[in-house]
């Protein structure tokens, strides 16, 4: 057991405390949603607040150096932190979904031309199919997908063809939010180079969870959130390449991101600045540098170990209820992401029940409805969970579950 | 037991017992009767209502639905209390009863004389106490009553 080690990590979240003198118990097991949030975060987005606001790259005054020193150191720890080249490849952007549209829409301007095919999985989150769509009609796209089998893993029997002409883009996520399935990306990545295709990798919900290597990987764009990893909502990550960001048109235009105006013309800055027009959200960037830290000083060993234990504690209680609780995703390599149903409890009344307990669950299709139509549901609970849920977090859950099967009556 | 009384009064033994064995589940040929759609894209339930009229009076009315054990539960006890009333009576009830199920503590309750009205749909009532919760027992009462001061429309109703 690793529980003395994670109770050392709840005292970095103050959640914990404040939920401690409140009447509900308080389990999280919604980190898949969002993370929470640990006090040097918290810290580091109150200090720009109450000792150094200022906008970046704008004034000479001491303030704006402090912020925009932090605010670029934020990109370093993050271009280290998922091994990209160099910093000038990470680009600031307000989430996981932002990236994805503002990148399909760029690509779609500079590189993709009418007629040319992407790949998506049928596991892809809302945030990216629905954006394909759109993107598929407004330029004359093709789309086509990679199926995944009733284990959750994906159907690469088909990839060859998938991957040949005029396919130009696989775009996937690197683990299912829903199925919880770690996806094979660096063998992905090495068809689609053989075939001449761009990879762009979804990580939103890899990137607490896995070691991020995107050199090693060899893919070419990707793109998470930081609420996602201990950090602020509000900021996120667009990674790619430099050699292909720099054929990218700029996401938006304005402020921050020009060399020269003229009344008719301009000139843009180099580099991912042309990315981040007008004032970013400086606060949420230099919070998700801290939370980069946090992580790191955490470490991989210790991350993956307390993952170790929550996958243990989950398996032996969906083993136990196997009668009553179906799970879904059953892929070998997966992360500590749990989709179950009862079919005689609905996903809402399960969600409402635990409510009650002090269990934070998901509940509903969990914006893969390609998922939930392929196991014929309409909505599934969801647990994920972190490095702060002890085992007794487990315990109570299994206690309030069968509970919660005998108040519905599908238990004796 | 559980011992929990948020959730007792939430999930009421008759709320149960009709979400497990629902009234009225099924169609009526369109036309003579009229049908209308309801759903609650965010949560997922689905609902298409079929009624069937005789002059001015309910005559039958039956419903598909899919979702949770609150929305089954509504369908089929209100659509047995609907059954026999007149156009004016059933909008009168289903008023009552969206009053019932989103009113506040601190407004004003339902008179005595209101709830005698309602009778067994009272049941209802600690829904109000989980706002998440009023939409999945609003879907067929706002469905229904679109279908009443409109019956030729092709809208579909939600209550999100």
């Amino acid at each position: 057991m690793c529980d003395a080690l994670i109770k050392e990590i709840r005292q970095e979240f103050p959640i914990f405390e404040y939920q401690s003198s409140q009447k509900t118990p308080f389990i999280y097991f919604d980190h898949a949603a969002t993370a929470l949030k640990p006090r040097c975060v918290i810290e580091a987005m109150t200090d720009y607040y109450s000792k150094y606001t200022a906008n970046i790259h704008r004034g000479v005054h001491q303030g704006s150096y402090k912020a925009s020193s932090e605010y670029e150191n934020a990109r370093k720890k993050i271009a280290k932190f998922i091994n990209a080249k160099s910093d000038q490849e990470i680009i600031f952007t307000s989430g996981t979904t932002a990236s994805i549209n503002h990148f399909a829409r760029s690509l779609c301007q500079g590189i993709l031309h009418k007629g040319d095919r992407v790949i998506l999985s049928t596991m892809e989150h809302h945030s990216s199919l629905v954006c394909w769509q759109a993107m598929a009609q407004e330029y004359d796209l093709q789309l086509e997908f990679i199926d995944f089998d009733d284990n959750g893993e994906l159907d690469l029997s088909n990839l060859n063809t998938l991957l040949a002409s005029p396919t130009k883009l696989l775009s996937v996520l690197s683990v299912s939010n829903t199925l919880g399935t770690v996806n094979p990306i660096r063998d992905l990545a090495k068809k689609c180079h053989e075939k001449g295709v761009h990879i762009f990798v979804d990580m939103a919900q890899s990137v607490a969870h896995l070691p991020t290597d995107v050199q090693a990987d060899d893919i070419d764009f990707a793109a998470f959130s930081g609420h996602k990893i201990f950090g602020p909502t509000g900021i996120g990550v667009f990674w790619g390449k430099e050699e292909l960001i720099k054929k990218l048109p700029p996401f938006f235009y304005g402020g921050g991101m020009i060399r020269e105006v003229e009344l008719n013309t301009c000139a843009f800055l180099e580099g991912v600045h042309r990315f981040e027009a007008g004032t970013p959200p400086i606060a949420e960037a230099i919070g998700l540098g801290a939370a980069i830290d946090f992580v790191q000083n955490l470490g991989w060993d210790t991350m993956n170990k307390i993952t170790a234990q929550n996958m243990r504690l989950a398996d032996e209680i969906f083993s136990q209820y196997v009668d009553y609780v179906i799970l879904y995703g059953h892929s070998k390599h997966k992360i500590d992401i749990f989709s179950w149903s009862i079919p005689q409890i609905h996903a809402h009344d399960i969600g409402s029940f635990m409510a009650e307990m002090g269990i934070a669950i998901r509940s509903g299709h969990q914006c893969t409805q390609p998922i939930t139509r392929h196991f014929h549901l309409s909505s599934l609970s969801r647990i994920s969970s972190s490095v702060y849920n002890l085992s007794d977090d487990w315990q109570y859950f299994a206690q309030k579950l069968d509970e919660m099967l005998r108040f519905f009556r599908v238990k004796q | 037991m559980l011992n929990n009384e948020n959730l007792a009064n939430l999930y009421q033994e008759l709320i149960l017992d009709h979400s497990r064995n629902p009234l009225n589940l099924g169609d009526l040929a369109c036309p003579p009767a009229v049908q209308r759609v309801g759903s609650n894209p965010l949560c997922g339930d689905k609902l298409v209502v079929f009624l069937s009229m005789n002059n001015d009076k309910i005559e039958d009315i039956k419903f598909k639905g899919e979702g949770c054990s609150i929305f089954i539960s509504a369908c089929s006890m209100l659509s047995a209390a609907l059954k026999g009333k007149n156009i004016e009576e059933a909008k009168e009830f289903i008023t009552r009863f969206i009053e019932l199920i989103t009113l506040n503590e601190d407004e004003s309750v339902l008179g005595q004389d209101a709830l005698d009205k309602l009778g067994k749909l009272t049941v209802f009532q600690h829904v109000r106490n989980y706002p998440a919760r009023v939409k999945c027992a609003a879907l067929f009462a706002r469905t229904v009553q679109s279908l009443l001061e409109n019956p030729d429309s092709d809208v579909t109703i939600t209550s999100e």
